[in-house]
Formats: structure tokens, C-alpha cells, sequence
């Protein structure tokens, strides 16, 4: 099993071999290559790979089982077996010894079980979704190779092989972005999106130094090793030096940084809504269900490193709340239908940055396992809305779909039930666990922000269903008859993420006491967050928790339900955003030109108008000064008698002088 | 393997490509293009040898101060992987060019010989005197194809390319003449090959010293170039032709890194680590206004020269001060996988220019759709040059990058970081500015890189992609005992000894 993990990437990396030759050979003819080939191929490879983690995940399930009965019967302490493949140096110099490798561990399962899970759905979504587009091929391909890269980012054995994943799905979230090139703002978004996670990259590199100096130059570069080390008592006796805390803090702050990118959280979130540009299956393979969520899988990696970094955790838990609240209200000023899936996005990737940050890694990853199924579903259901209404992506011109598209509908309306957190939908399940954890460790404010957030999660998800849906139809008359229910390729994938949306959340429903998915973490996080101060006090009940949690869904709904449903409606969704909404949306847009773009602009133009023209400047009055002294003595070398003979009596006396003065 | 065949191949083609009729663009690409592979046959091999040495002789005495003047070769693995990389760039260089140059492609390949010849003998020479004589005559084809090859303004191109040239490497001259005059106060009786130099060189005063060391940086400094000795490079590599740029920046710029790593270091090492803070603040300044002045820049060859400024500027702010085995196995892969992806933007870009009959940014686009082969070359090439895991690239910026960090401290290696930033904003821009939009009305004629240049720039595209993954065979080249190891060391001990034995 171990000699087959280099499978996993490789298979939908063949794929994009294959697309990425039909396409280039295709290139030149007027269809473009055969799309029927390059579907299978595009789906086959992922599909492989699916099927090959399954056989992974079960086999790996039984080995631990057996390992665990040792144990238990021998009252051993063995370790629990992960799968591993090295596959030989990669970086060696002086101090640095990095090997390339890949381990499988439960939380890498869990993760390929979605990524390559609902990877392949939005596969087979996308053969229909661009059947018509001239870079169908192209499309594929750059889909296998996010999906190799995302692959590589989750089955890496160390950071820096996390790190090749995590700039290669960088990379193909830029060539998807900007994938309808031909449109220049497209490519600027894409732009946009590579520029700000260069900076956040820039952190995740100088903090593995930071880290690297901490465990010291002889501890190998894996997350075993990094793991073994702050699981070490004796090492954590050392953590206690203000100076290596310091280093610490700095280090994990850097490293979050790198998530904060990623992840599109504050203050490198500006990316995520412009990354819309993109086709809409990209939006809910990449910028939803899988790559946005690498932060929080980073953070869940190496959680035993972040839970001795205090500061950091309050920073992360802070900066997953804000980045929450304030995206859930800038998604409720949306009127394109996928900004307000993107918001909701951001806003959702706060509230796992808020489990994780007050020191529940479980939950926070559990978030991201729900989250993949609802918000696929949404953005695959939104690009069904899309392609039913010709391209139509503002939800003022749509309206009473519901009837016109069932399928569609019933599935957006697994993810809405989902995401608002009602009963027993997986939101429901994973938010009230992040809520509930929140209060326990986090403390009240922070509890009393997420509960706000999930109140306007709830106003602006139940407006958008209105807007779409439940309102009377304000859709153009050309378009009016054009709608229609998507093809098979759409709705099959649409039908396995709802039926998913529903019953995610039961991987770990505490209620009813199915607590599978924790299990499976608890060799990952379980030190971690073990060794986080115990609690003083029991909160409520879990119970009451659940319902009040709820009670924020149905007021949110109500709320919206008041607001759009009633004949107010058309006021507040005609014209463009208002002002203040304008700005509350592009408040960071503005700080980054602030403090990134216009210090770059203004440093460059003057280097290019005023630096290289002084040196010139230089470089001339030298010339001129050589010039000079040569017209000066030219002037000697005139060949005229009368100066001659002065210049020759003129040496002679001189010579004589001398002579005198050697003589006396 | 005979390091007097790898140095005088090169010669010979060049030669032999002056004896061809040149009337026949077609079968003057063929016949040149075996000459260059030819030449290639022969110094590959060296990438598996390790060190070589020749017999190392005395080439002449200089009347009076009787200072020995030594002739030999010597390579490891620095100097192979230069030397390879030169090899491999020519061919494609002269494929790239026959757009370019047309009926000249002739004296077009004989220059481009000469100047790898010069590079070769820069590359394998034992002696500061010998090193020197290739140096400076390197200038002499690299002016020959700005000013024959160029475009409107070569002229000014070519005069400040020479004029900064030899304003470097004057004083370099000067301190050979200096050097050559220290034994006669001494009384040892010296050679001016580099190991001799060494000890020599222990004799002189600090202050002298320090004159010479300074003498002889400057010339690197020029040929790196550093901020604000760049002034020559954009016109030069923008003016001249292409294909010849490519060279420039692909390996004669790499001698500037190179003369630092075999010369200026095992040489000058205390002075070096005395002006530590010096080179940092050059090599961060050229980092940073390279990339700024490339981000403003509106013609593609520019923004390309000054992106090699850029790049290059991180190797000497990593080798500053003592270099950690770290920096010089980063500065080593550097030279190569920047002298790849360099070279091969500046042959894809030069092919563009003819399809767009423009060197303006704003007169391309597009292209993506018309040349699709060219546009994912063109891509990937960029990528490499950003430095994305998984290229060559990112290696040599991960080591840089760490080793300063490791040297100064978080601060300065986040400036040095910015770079990752700063790389992925111009070069994207330039992407963009080539390959996306709409195709403008001269790039809209559908035509796609010719199949034998594409066939020419694959290899370098699949070697930057090799040696992402497995750089060992460039970093394990780089040993930290480098510095120490200058070539010819154990010869030369050989050589005297053999002297003092016969008398003479």
C-alpha cells in the first residue's frame, strides 16, 4: 500500500497530460479537440484516484484497528501506522535536508476522501457545464492539474512538499480565473489572486525558517518529526524561554499568514469575490470545497505546533470571527448571485478559523468536510441557475425558478438548509459544534459574534433562495423560454452533493451520539488540543446550545422572509449597491492599494523616472568631463610653430631649472 | 577528458562557419547547427566528470619582475554546469536567430562561437591573467552582435555596454599589474595562477588589499550588473537581437556571479566578510529596483533585463559576508536555471517581435490564441522564472533566500522574500500583456512558433522541470569546500616540485 501513494497524484496528473496534448493538438482546428475524449479522459483520472483513496482509507482503517487490539492486548504503546513513501532527496545543501514524500494519516484521508470525491463530481458537472465552451479540453486539463496539486498539498510529508501543492493549486486557480482570457479584467482577477497569495506564501516560507530554527537544523523537515518534537516534554520545557516563545509566536503568525491567503481571510481575503470571474465549476471545486480550505487543513496539520503559540491561537480565533462577520454583511449588499456565494464563503472559512483559533481543531476541520458538500452543491446549483438563464448571473433578473427548475431547486435547497444550520442538516451539526466549542474556550463576545454571524448567514442565504426562487419571476422575456433543467452530466452530480449536503453532518452528530469523524482525528489532534488548559466550568447544556443556534437560523429567516418576500422587495434590490455598501465591500480592497499597491507604484515610478535618469546624469557629466579635458589638451597638440616653440622653450627651461637645482 | 578540446571546439566551429558560403540561410542553419552540437558532444560530458585538470605550465615570465604567467585549464563542478549550460544554449540560440538575422545567420553563428569560446576559457582558467585575457575579450563578439544584429539605436546600445565594460574592468587590469609587482618587494617568487595568488596575497598589506579587492569587484559588479552600474544592460539587451541577448543574460552576465564565487571569495575572503553589509545592500537594492523598474517597463525586453538584474542581485545579497554552504549551492543553481529560463524568454520573445514587428508590450496580445504552442512554452518558461515549486527555480530562491534569512536575520529575509512577490507581479504582467486580451491587428496573422525552434526550447523547459525536482546533481556540484578548492592546486605544487627537480 505504501509504494502506491505516489499514484494518487499521479493519475489525475496523467489526465492533464493527456487534455493538455489534445488540447494543444487541437488547437488549431475550428471544434477544437474531441470532447467526448477529453470528458472521459478528464473524469477517469480523478475518478481512479477516488477509488484508489477508498481502497487506502479502508485498508489503512484496518491496520489501525488491529495495531489498536495489539495494543490493547499487549498493553503496548505502539505507534498507530499511517502509510509513507519516500521517493528520495529533494532539496539537499549545507543544513537543509529535505526529502520528497508523501504520508497518509487519517486527516490526509479525510481530506482526498472529499477533495477527490467531490473533485470527480464537479468533474463529470463540468463536461456538461462547458460543453459548449471552444476550450473544453483545456478546461479539463487545468481541472486534473489543480487536482494533482491539490493532491500534492494534502499527502505532502512536510511543508515544503505542502508547499509545492500549495503554489501549484495557486497556479491553476490562476490559469481557471483567467481561463476566458480573451476579457482582460479576467486575467486581472487571476492576477489579483496569484499577487496575494505570493504575499501570503512569502509568510509560509519564512515562518517554516522560523520553525525550522526552533526544532533545530537536525530535525528532518516532515510533519512527523515536527510533530514528535512539540509532542517531547522535555522540548516543551524549552518553549518556556520567553526568546524561543517569541520565535514561536512569530513563526506560527507567519504561517497563518500563508493561510490567510488561501484561505481568503482578513487581510488577504480581496481575491476570493473577484476569483468569480472564473467558470462556475472552478468556483465550487476551488474557491469553495477544496483549495480555500488547505489554511485550515495547514492549521489542523500542525495543530501540535499552533496550541503553544497562545497569542497566535487568539489571533486566529479574532481573525476567523471578524473575517466571518464582516463577509456574512457584505454578502447580504450582493446582487450577483456567485459574489454571494463567495462571501459566504469567506464568512464560512471564518468560522473554521474560529474553531480552530479557540483551540478545536476537530471541529474546525469537521466544518470543512460539511462545508465542501453544501457549498459545492450551492455553487453547482448557482451554475445551473446560470446556464439555464443564458449567462444571467445578477438575482435581480431571475425569479420563480423553482417550478421551472426542480432539480436544481431541491438541491440549492439541501445547501441552504444546510448552511443556515435548521436540524439535522449538516450545518446544523458542524456550525453548532463551532459555536458550541466558541463559548466553552473562545468566551462569550466571541461566542456573541459568531451567533450574530450566523443570524445575517442566515438573512442573506434565505434572500438569495427568495431572489432566485421564491420571488415572481422579473427574468428577461428572450431568456424566459430559453430556461431549462441542466443535462444529466449537471444533475447527477448535483443530486450526489445534496443527498451529501444532507448527511455529512452525521459524521459527527453529538446529539446522537455519532462522534465517527472525531475518532478518526484524534491521533491527529488529540495531543494538541489535550494539552490546551483545562476548563473551569461546565457551559450549558448542549442542548440549549443546539436551540439557540437555531433560533438564530429561523430569525434569520424571518427576518429575510419580512424583508424581500413582502412588496418592499423591489426597493432594496434595484440599482447598484449603495455607497456605504460599496465601501463596506471594498474596505480592504482599499487598504491593500493603501499599504501594498500605491508604495509599490510610487517607489517604482520614481526609480523609473528619477533613479536611472540621475545615474545617466552621471554617466554624462563624466563623459563630458573626459570631453573636456581632451579639447584642453588638443589644444597643445595644435601643430602650429608659434606654440611649438613656446612649448618646447617652455620644457627646455624647465629642464634647466631642474638641472640648476640638482647642480646647487 | 581534454579540456583543451572542450575550450578550442567552440573555436574551431567558429572557424569552420567563417569558411561557409552563407548564401543559403537553410543549409547555413544545418551546417552551423551540427558544428553546435557538435561542440555540445564534446563539452557535456563534463557534467559527469567532477574535476579535471591539464597540466599546468608557465605560458611566460614577465621581463624584470619575473612573475610567472601559467597556462592550464581546470574545471569542477561549477564551471561544468556553466560550461553545459552554454553548450546547450547556443544551438537554440542559433535556431532563434535565423528569423531574426536572415541571410546572416552566418556571421551571426561565427560571432556566437567566438563568444563561447571566450565564456569557456573565462570559465576554465587557472590564472587571474588568463582568466582576464577571456573576460575582456568577451566584449569584443558581445559588441559585434549588438552592433551588427541590433535594432534603431545599437549604436548608443553598444558603446555604453563597452564603455561600462571597460570602466569595470580597467581597474581590474590595473590590480593585475599591482599584483604582478608584489613579489619583487617580497622576495617570493610568484605566479599569478589562483592558488599561488592565495598565498601571495597573504603577504600584502590590508590596505593594498583592499585596493585590489575593490579593483577586482568592480568588474564583476558591472557584469552582474548591480545597482547603479545597470545602466548599460536594458539598451543592450533590448537593442541587440534576441537570440544574442539571450546569451548575454544567460551566461556572460552568470561570469559576474562566477568571478565572485572562484575569484573575488578564496582570494579576498576577509575583505569580502569586512564589506559584508556593502554586497547585502547592492544585491537587495538590485533586487528591489529591478523589480520595480521592471514592473514600469512598456517594452518586453526590458522588463526581461531587468528581471535578470533582479534575480541575479539575490545571489550576490546571499553569497555577502561569509557564504554558507547553503548560498553557494543556491547561487550555483541559480546560474543555471536562471540562464535557462532567461535565455529561453528572450528566444520566445524575440520570435514574437517578429510576428508583431514590435518590441512594445502593448503591440502584443492575444497570442494565446494564435501561437498556442508558443503561448504554453512561453507560460511555462515565466513559471519557471517566478520560481514555482517545481522548477529549478524555486530551489535556487528557496536556498537564497533561506541562507540570507540565515545570515541576517527575519527582517532582511523578508526584503529578500519580497522578491517572490515582486517576480510574480512583473513577469505576470508581461504574461498577460503577451498572451491574453484580444489579438492585436499585427498578431492577429495566425502563425505559431516554427517546429524546429519549438523543438530547440523544449529541452530547456523540460531541464528547468528535471531539475526542480532533482537538483542534486547542481547542488552536490556546489560543495562548501568550493571556496577552498581552487583548481590547479594540487598541479601547480606538482609543477614546482617538478622544476626544483630538473633545476630550473
Amino acid at each position: 500500500m505504501n509504494s502506491l501513494l505516489w499514484l494518487l497524484p499521479a493519475l489525475p496528473a496523467l489526465g492533464f497530460a493527456i487534455n493538455g496534448t489534445l488540447s494543444l493538438s487541437g488547437a488549431k482546428t475550428a471544434e477544437g479537440p474531441d470532447r467526448g475524449l477529453s470528458g472521459f479522459v478528464g473524469v477517469l483520472f480523478p475518478l481512479l484516484s477516488f477509488i484508489l483513496t477508498i481502497v487506502l482509507w479502508h485498508q489503512l482503517g484496518q491496520e489501525r484497528e488491529t495495531a489498536r487490539l495489539l495494543n490493547l492486548i499487549l498493553g503496548a504503546h505502539e505507534a498507530v501506522p499511517a502509510w509513507s513513501q519516500n521517493l528520495g532527496d529533494w532539496i539537499q545543501a549545507g543544513d537543509i535536508h529535505i526529502g520528497f514524500g508523501f504520508r497518509f494519516d487519517q486527516l490526509t484521508g479525510i481530506m482526498l476522501l472529499f477533495i477527490t470525491g467531490i473533485g470527480t463530481l464537479i468533474h463529470l458537472y463540468s463536461v456538461g457545464y462547458m460543453a459548449h465552451d471552444r476550450g473544453f479540453a483545456r478546461f479539463m486539463a487545468y481541472l486534473n492539474l489543480f487536482l494533482a496539486n491539490m493532491v500534492v498539498l494534502v499527502l505532502g510529508n512536510g511543508p515544503i512538499v505542502t508547499f509545492l501543492g500549495w503554489e501549484g493549486v495557486g497556479l491553476c486557480s490562476y490559469l481557471l480565473i483567467g481561463f476566458w482570457y480573451h476579457d482582460e479584467s479576467n486575467g486581472a482577477a487571476a492576477k489579483k489572486a496569484f499577487l496575494v497569495n505570493r504575499v501570503g506564501d512569502l509568510g509560509f516560507l519564512i515562518g517554516i525558517f522560523l520553525l525550522w530554527k526552533i526544532i533545530g537544523s537536525g530535525t528532518p523537515l516532515t510533519y512527523e518529526a515536527i510533530t514528535a518534537w512539540f509532542r517531547d516534554a522535555a522540548h516543551l520545557a524549552a518553549l518556556k524561554d520567553p526568546a524561543v516563545l517569541t520565535l514561536l509566536t512569530t513563526s506560527t503568525l507567519l504561517l497563518f499568514l500563508g493561510c490567510t491567503g488561501k484561505s481568503a481571510q482578513i487581510p488577504l481575503l480581496t481575491w476570493l469575490p473577484d476569483a468569480m470571474a472564473g467558470p462556475t465549476p472552478v468556483s465550487a471545486l476551488i474557491h469553495a470545497a477544496t483549495m480555500v480550505t488547505s489554511g485550515v487543513f495547514l492549521l489542523v496539520r500542525m495543530s501540535d505546533v499552533f496550541v503553544h503559540a497562545p497569542v497566535t491561537m487568539h489571533v486566529i480565533a479574532w481573525v476567523g470571527a471578524a473575517t466571518a462577520a464582516w463577509a456574512a454583511i457584505t454578502g447580504f449588499f450582493q446582487n450577483d448571485i456567485k459574489k454571494v456565494l463567495a462571501y459566504s464563503t469567506v464568512s464560512q472559512l471564518g468560522f473554521m478559523f474560529l474553531a480552530v483559533g479557540v483551540g478545536s481543531f476537530d471541529a474546525g476541520l469537521f466544518h470543512v468536510f460539511t462545508h465542501a458538500f453544501f457549498k459545492a452543491v450551492l455553487f453547482l446549483g448557482a451554475g445551473s441557475v446560470i446556464h439555464a438563464l443564458s449567462g444571467e448571473q445578477d438575482m435581480r433578473r431571475m425569479g420563480g425558478l423553482a417550478r421551472k427548475l426542480p432539480v436544481t431547486f431541491a438541491t440549492m435547497f439541501a445547501g441552504w438548509y444546510a448552511i443556515v444550520g435548521l436540524p439535522l442538516g449538516a450545518g446544523f451539526w458542524s456550525k453548532d459544534l463551532i459555536l458550541e466549542k466558541t463559548l466553552e474556550r473562545g468566551g462569550p463576545v466571541l461566542y456573541a459574534i459568531a451567533l450574530c454571524t450566523a443570524v445575517v448567514t442566515a438573512v442573506y442565504m434565505t434572500r438569495m433562495m427568495i431572489l432566485v426562487f421564491w420571488s415572481p419571476s422579473r427574468v428577461a422575456h428572450d431568456v424566459e423560454h430559453h430556461v431549462h433543467e441542466a443535462p444529466a452530466t449537471m444533475q447527477i452530480p448535483l443530486l450526489l452533493l445534496g443527498i451529501g449536503a444532507w448527511i455529512s453532518g452525521f459524521a459527527w452528530a453529538e446529539m446522537a451520539h455519532l462522534d465517527w469523524f472525531s475518532r478518526q482525528l484524534l491521533d491527529v489532534v488529540g495531543t494538541a488540543q489535550a494539552s490546551l488548559p483545562e476548563l473551569v466550568h461546565e457551559g450549558p447544556s448542549s442542548m440549549l446550545l443546539a436551540s439557540v443556534g437555531v433560533s438564530a437560523a429561523v430569525i434569520g429567516i424571518l427576518a429575510a422572509w419580512g424583508l424581500f418576500k413582502s412588496g418592499r422587495f423591489r426597493e432594496t434590490s434595484t440599482g447598484d449597491l449603495s455607497a456605504v455598501a460599496r465601501s463596506w465591500t471594498l474596505a480592504f480592497d482599499g487598504l491593500h492599494t493603501l499599504v501594498g499597491i500605491w508604495p509599490v507604484s510610487v517607489v517604482s515610478w520614481v526609480a523609473d523616472n528619477w533613479i536611472n535618469p540621475l545615474l545617466m546624469a552621471f554617466v554624462r557629466i563624466f563623459a563630458w568631463t573626459v570631453e573636456a579635458i581632451g579639447w584642453v589638451v588638443r589644444q597643445t597638440q595644435r601643430s602650429r610653430l608659434r606654440v611649438g616653440l613656446a612649448w618646447s622653450a617652455a620644457g627646455l627651461a624647465l629642464f634647466l631649472l631642474l638641472l640648476a637645482r640638482d647642480l646647487l | 577528458m581534454n579540456l583543451h578540446l572542450v575550450l578550442t571546439a567552440p573555436l574551431v566551429a567558429a572557424v569552420l562557419t567563417f569558411f561557409l558560403s552563407g548564401k543559403d540561410t537553410l543549409s547555413t542553419l544545418r551546417t552551423t547547427l551540427v558544428l553546435a552540437f557538435a561542440v555540445a558532444g564534446i563539452s557535456l560530458p563534463l557534467l559527469a566528470a567532477g574535476i579535471v585538470t591539464t597540466d599546468i605550465h608557465t605560458w611566460f615570465q614577465l621581463p624584470i619582475l619575473g612573475t610567472k604567467i601559467r597556462w592550464g585549464l581546470a574545471t569542477d563542478g561549477v564551471s561544468s554546469w556553466l560550461i553545459g549550460l552554454t553548450s546547450v544554449l547556443v544551438p537554440v540560440a542559433i535556431v532563434s536567430a535565423r528569423q531574426l538575422v536572415g541571410d546572416r545567420l552566418r556571421d551571426f553563428a561565427a560571432a556566437v562561437f567566438v563568444l563561447q569560446t571566450l565564456i569557456v576559457g573565462a570559465l576554465l582558467s587557472v590564472d587571474l591573467l588568463q582568466f582576464y585575457g577571456f573576460f575582456e575579450a568577451m566584449l569584443l563578439p558581445a559588441t559585434i552582435l549588438i552592433t551588427l544584429f541590433g535594432g534603431r539605436d545599437r549604436r548608443r546600445a553598444a558603446t555604453l555596454f563597452l564603455v561600462f565594460s571597460l570602466a569595470g574592468s580597467a581597474p581590474m587590469f590595473v590590480a593585475i599589474w599591482w599584483i604582478a609587482t608584489i613579489p619583487a618587494s617580497t622576495g617570493l617568487a610568484a605566479s599569478l595562477d589562483f592558488h599561488s595568488l592565495q598565498a601571495l596575497l597573504a603577504h600584502a598589506d590590508p590596505a593594498t588589499r583592499n585596493l585590489l579587492f575593490w579593483a577586482i569587484s568592480l568588474a564583476f559588479l558591472v557584469k552582474l550588473p548591480v545597482v547603479p552600474l545597470h545602466l548599460w544592460q536594458a539598451d543592450a539587451y533590448s537593442e541587440g537581437p534576441a537570440a544574442g541577448s539571450a546569451l548575454l543574460t544567460g551566461v556572460m552576465a552568470k561570469i559576474g556571479l562566477y568571478g565572485f564565487l572562484r575569484i573575488v571569495l578564496p582570494l579576498f575572503p576577509q575583505e569580502f566578510e569586512a564589506h559584508a553589509n556593502v554586497f547585502l545592500g547592492l544585491g537587495l537594492a538590485t533586487v528591489l529596483a529591478g523589480a520595480l523598474l521592471a514592473l514600469r517597463q512598456r517594452e518586453a525586453r526590458r522588463v526581461l533585463a531587468f528581471s535578470s538584474l533582479s534575480h541575479l542581485g539575490l545571489g550576490l545579497a546571499a553569497l555577502a559576508g561569509k557564504p554558507s554552504p547553503e548560498a553557494i549551492a543556491g547561487v550555483t543553481l541559480l546560474m543555471v536555471a536562471h540562464g535557462l529560463s532567461a535565455a529561453a524568454l528572450f528566444f520566445l520573445i524575440g520570435t514574437a517581435e517578429t510576428w508583431s514587428r514590435s518590441r512594445h508590450l502593448d503591440d502584443f496580445g492575444g497570442l494565446a490564441k494564435t501561437a498556442p504552442l508558443f503561448a504554453v512554452l512561453f507560460a511555462l518558461v515565466a513559471l519557471a522564472s517566478v520560481g514555482l515549486p517545481g522548477t529549478a527555480g524555486f530551489v535556487a530562491e528557496f536556498l537564497l533566500i533561506f541562507s540570507i534569512w540565515k545570515a541576517w536575520g527575519i527582517l532582511i529575509g523578508i526584503v529578500a522574500g519580497t522578491t517572490v512577490i515582486l517576480s510574480a507581479a512583473y513577469t505576470l504582467r508581461m504574461v498577460q500583456k503577451v498572451l491574453f486580451g484580444e489579438p492585436t491587428s499585427e498578431t492577429h496573422v495566425s502563425q505559431d512558433l516554427p517546429a524546429d525552434q519549438a523543438l530547440a526550447i523544449v529541452p530547456l523547459v523540460v531541464a528547468l522541470i528535471v531539475f526542480g525536482f532533482m537538483p542534486g546533481p547542481i547542488l552536490k556540484a556546489a560543495r562548501p569546500d568550493l571556496l577552498t578548492r581552487l583548481p590547479s592546486a594540487q598541479a601547480t605544487v606538482l609543477e614546482d616540485a617538478a622544476h626544483v627537480a630538473t633545476g630550473r
